[in-house]
């Protein structure tokens, strides 16, 4: 009786199975001129109880030319969903996989993990034990959290050969390697940047606090907003948000060896600025509680009239390359606080990183030189309309655009490297909650609410 | 006083409609959503236009489909563990007298105290020890382990409901204990093992904290795991393909339940009257 | 009984037991030691009660608490309430009683991320459904971006999902109440007020007990609902005990320093678990 209750639910698991794997219809009505849509590539799990048995393939490592070899498999942890067509990075990233694995005859194991829990897997894999990949993506902040896990393998020998070298520039040389070192190679650089309506700022867009202040009066009495910008409980809303505000006034969220200061009168002042702009309407209410596309949206109704955003813009805010290509929208300056010369807007380098117990590790550099050719590059960058860590990409006619030429201006001009910290994933996510509780709660303290924060993160992680 | 009656029962009864209409809301509410178009859900209620893109596209694209599947095999294997186990277990309970039956009674209701928060954490430090994270073997354990005190609870209850003398006829024919709850026993049971796996499983499908942490490897995460990853990498506005994924997650509970009420609700009162 | 074999109950009970006790007991037991210890550059070193002394300084415990308290109070005196008024309307055996509990019950066997999801959405700041019915009536209050609306609405979902639980408990409490019982106090001139108050209550009180111990472990147990409708926020309003182990422990691997939360939050449920035990022996006292 029970052997045969047994074998009816066996039975009915195995239809479940049949009938869901055979549930993939092509893809109806996608725009873009691209075959029917496939599941993940290159992902091959049984459905067993045993774990993954790493591959081990032959080593590419072979003096004279032998008979077949195997060229073996890369395990690459990437942030895309690849059978994402409406995101031209993911397309990007297939294209370039795919034109790899054709090239090379290497199989390319692609798993996708979100960019915000990248560093986390692979900081966590490494440290319990888990199952590592052979090459992640990751941006630069949260390399060296991985480095202190024992995530990351040095690669400076391997890069220093390689033929794009000599090409990369300075920015990603500086942020990537230290003390002979070197643990991630940069494809382009990235960061913040200010959009602003011209037609609501007719004569720029305001770079002092005084500035904001007045043109919040201005503005109130039109029903809009002075700006929006993401500022919720996200370590990046930190990284893009807070820590330019501070640096506006000279100062740092962390000091040279990566401990954090956030008790400091810069990041007092840069939440007061925050708690006004929301208590008086300046910023919408979602800047700070809403999430991303939340935020986004009252620039593009034309109820803000300006947009904290990125490089990255055009991909999420809906519009935004029609209005600047017309004319309506512009790249402003970023705002420096009461005290300081200059805004800034964080500037950021993705890289490609190797892991420690990284098995394929030819395969994984084959794949980064690959990467970094400037014909690969280019288009690479451009779908991520950042700037290619090499110079010779720049001069892809992909990049002959006012976008790129205002783009390259404002990463020149109002430009600063991200701040990192052995502990950068864990301290700023925790700023972020405290900022939050801050700005909303006008009554509470913003100075002892800092301390105690502070405290407690050396407490944590620095004692 | 019968009329007085009558219209406390009609009162009563208009209540109740209008309380279950409120419970129930939700449920509709993000049934209508994941038929409505794209960015179209927060301008009215009911769909102007009725599609079903998003359930293919849930389908057709990404790990869904990949998801449910996990979330089969861990739902029912960890279903199949509890059941079987509490059934060996429940009939020793309740028909056997024995030097420590007391305290495994006491043990396990104390588990079934134990909320499960305070376990998983340890569990996955454990289990990353021994190198069983991100495995099938991992969750269906450890669901299989959660529904234990839960399933010795209900069918300790229905197997003492069935009356001495079948196991003694039993015997007299000359079975052994474990023939006589095989062939005997067991089959009188089957509601209650159904119930109890059917409770097994629904809780087991619809576990969203202890497989958030347990399991964290992409193509190995559950659905409701899953849905709320979505969450963070949809980008932009799709709560409408999110509203269908919630759809086909709740589906087979509901379906389950509507049809098969009887045997949980049976199973959770047996246990609680009993119990 | 029967006693044909010593071994047979042993060999029945054990795997049970073994599962039991290799899940659920020994990675308690172990979360205590791991409360001692920390982890730096991947080597784990033992620091004795740090982890209890930085929870006890650190505002963001005490926050958690606050919001654990909050939120637990107020779930489990709604639930009560609102459970066993239901309990008593459903208790009258009318025609469509049936249909009601199916629909009531529906909730719970729904998942904690689908149900949280939709209850984000019903309160979405500008075009949520239930924040534009509601917001007006409060001068266009955006419940889910401030402390104490976020704070309700959690509570309101949680208490929404599991109302069904204790409702069905107190059903069954109250359906241990023989109707002659009532029928004897009617004869006697007592009215349905009195009837309840000095008959039935008294009678479920053991039963009422228990629900209540019940339902206090399930707010511990909540987090899943909490985290999928504010995943804590606005800040760290809706920040219970659990959601802040969570968070130590997956997004900034302190294992240590969760545990020693996770060993807090035991210990506040082995005060709660006491009850449970008391009540239980009182309901069976007075069955038996």
């Amino acid at each position: 009786m029970r052997g045969k209750k047994l074998s009816i639910l066996i039975a009915v698991l195995l239809m479940a199975t049949l009938v869901l794997s055979a549930c993939q219809p092509a893809a109806v009505e996608e725009p873009v001129a691209e075959p029917p849509v496939v599941e993940e590539p290159a992902v091959v799990e049984e459905p067993a109880v045993v774990e993954e048995p790493p591959v081990v393939e032959e080593p590419e490592v072979v003096e004279e030319p032998e008979e077949v070899e195997d060229p073996g498999v890369l395990r690459f942890w990437g942030f895309y969903d690849l059978t994402n067509e409406e995101d031209g990075r993911a397309v990007q990233m297939k294209a370039n996989i795919d034109a790899f694995e054709a090239e090379t005859g290497i199989t390319v194991q692609y798993e996708q993990v979100a960019w915000d829990v990248m560093a986390m897997n692979v900081s966590v894999a490494a440290v319990a034990g888990g199952d590592l990949p052979d090459l992640i993506m990751s941006g630069y902040e949260y390399i060296q959290g991985m480095v202190n896990a024992g995530a990351l393998m040095d690669i400076y020998d391997e890069i220093a050969v390689a033929d794009f070298y000599s090409d990369l520039n300075e920015f990603e040389k500086n942020l990537n390697e230290s003390g002979g070192m070197r643990y991630a190679v940069g494809t382009f650089v990235g960061g913040g940047q200010w959009y602003y309506d011209t037609e609501i700022y007719p004569d720029g867009f305001p770079e002092t606090q005084e500035g904001w202040a007045t043109e919040c009066e201005r503005l109130s009495a039109e029903d809009k907003y002075v700006a929006t910008f993401y500022a919720g409980r996200a370590e990046a809303a930190m990284t893009q948000g807070l820590a330019p505000l501070v640096w506006s006034l000279g100062e740092r969220l962390f000091d040279e060896e990566g401990v954090p200061q956030f008790d400091s009168d810069a990041v007092v002042q840069a939440i007061e600025f925050w708690r006004e702009m929301y208590n008086n309407g300046c910023v919408p209410e979602v800047a700070f509680t809403g999430d991303w596309s939340a935020t986004e949206a009252p620039f593009e109704d034309r109820s803000a009239g300006a947009y904290r955003g990125g490089t990255w813009s055009y991909i999420f805010v809906t519009g935004l390359q029609e209005r600047f290509e017309a004319g309506t929208v512009a790249i402003g300056n970023p705002p420096a606080l009461t005290g300081g010369d200059q805004g800034w807007v964080f500037m950021n380098v993705e890289n490609f990183a190797v892991t420690s117990r990284a098995e394929n590790v030819e395969n994984a550099i084959k794949f980064i030189e690959f990467f970094m050719n400037p014909a690969n590059l280019a288009p690479w960058a451009n779908s991520n309309f950042g700037v290619p860590a090499r110079a010779s990409a720049m001069e892809d006619p992909v990049f002959e655009s006012k976008f790129y030429d205002d783009t390259l201006a404002n990463l020149t001009r109002n430009g600063q490297g991200t701040e990192t910290s052995p502990y950068y994933n864990e301290t700023m996510n925790s700023l972020s909650a405290t900022v939050q509780d801050l700005v909303l709660n006008s009554n509470l303290d913003i100075r002892s609410g800092l301390e105690s924060l502070q405290q407690e993160m050396i407490l944590l992680y620095f004692d | 006083m019968d009329s007085q009656n009558k219209a406390l029962n009609l009162f009563i009864n208009a209540f109740m409609i209008a309380f279950c209409i409120i419970i129930i809301f939700p449920v509709i509410y993000s049934m209508l959503v994941s038929f409505q178009e794209p960015r179209m859900a927060f301008y009215s209620i009911i769909p102007e236009r009725w599609t079903f893109q998003h359930y293919i596209r849930l389908f057709s694209h990404g790990l869904f489909p990949r998801y449910i599947l996990n979330s089969i095999i861990y739902a029912i294997g960890g279903a199949i563990v509890s059941t079987s186990l509490s059934a060996l277990a429940a009939y020793a309970l309740a028909r056997f007298q024995f030097r420590g039956k007391g305290l495994v009674n006491s043990f396990v209701l104390g588990m079934m105290m134990l909320p499960g928060l305070i376990s998983v954490i340890p569990i996955y430090k454990l289990a990353s020890d021994l190198k069983l994270l991100d495995t099938y073997t991992l969750l269906i354990i450890v669901f299989g382990a959660y529904g234990i005190p839960l399933g010795i609870w209900i069918l300790k209850a229905f197997f003492s409901s069935i009356p001495q003398v079948l196991d003694e006829a039993a015997f007299i024919d000359g079975a052994t204990p474990l023939q006589a709850f095989f062939k005997v026993i067991l089959p009188i049971t089957t509601p209650g093992l159904i119930a109890t796996f059917l409770i097994n499983f629904v809780y087991n499908w619809n576990n969203f904290f202890t497989p958030l942490i347990l399991v964290t490897r992409t193509n190995m995460k559950m659905a409701t795991v899953g849905l709320f990853d979505f969450q963070h990498v949809l980008e932009g506005n799709q709560d409408e393909l999110l509203a269908a994924a919630c759809v086909v997650i709740m589906i087979p509970s509901i379906l389950l339940f509507i049809f098969l009420r009887d045997y949980f609700m049976r199973g959770m009162i047996e246990g609680a009257v009993k119990g | 009984m029967i006693n044909r074999s010593k071994s047979y109950p042993y060999i029945l009970v054990t795997p049970a037991i073994l599962f039991l006790m290799i899940v659920t007991l020994y990675p308690t037991l172990y979360s205590l030691y791991l409360a001692m210890t920390r982890t730096r550059m991947g080597i784990m070193e033992f620091v004795g009660f740090r982890n209890y002394r930085i929870a006890l300084m650190s505002t963001e415990f005490w926050q958690s608490m606050r919001n654990s308290l909050i939120f637990t109070s107020f779930y489990v005196l709604l639930t009560i309430v609102i459970g066993y008024g239901i309990a008593l309307l459903l208790n009258r055996g009318m025609r469509l009683t049936g249909l009601y509990m199916t629909i009531i019950f529906l909730p719970w066997v729904l998942s904690e991320i689908t149900t949280g999801v939709v209850w984000r959405w019903m309160f979405y700041q500008d075009y949520g459904i239930l924040q534009n019915l509601l917001g007006p009536l409060f001068g266009g209050y955006k419940f889910i971006s401030r402390p104490e609306g976020a704070m309700g609405i959690v509570i309101a979902a949680t208490v929404w999902r599991s109302i069904s639980f204790a409702m069905l408990l107190l059903l069954a409490g109250l359906q241990t109440v023989p109707k002659e019982v009532h029928e004897a106090a009617a004869m006697d001139g007592a009215d349905g007020w009195k009837s309840f108050w000095k008959i039935t209550w008294p009678l479920t009180l053991p039963t009422t007990i228990v629900t209540i111990v019940f339902m206090t472990i399930q707010a511990v147990n909540g987090v899943g609902m909490i985290l999928s409708i504010t995943e804590g926020g606005p800040g760290r309003a809706t920040e219970v005990l659990g959601l802040l182990m969570y968070r130590q422990a997956m997004q900034f691997y302190n294992f240590g320093y969760a545990a020693a939360l996770s060993v807090t939050l035991l210990i506040l449920n082995f005060i709660l678990a006491a009850f449970y035990i008391r009540g239980l022996n009182r309901e069976t006292a007075l069955a038996g």
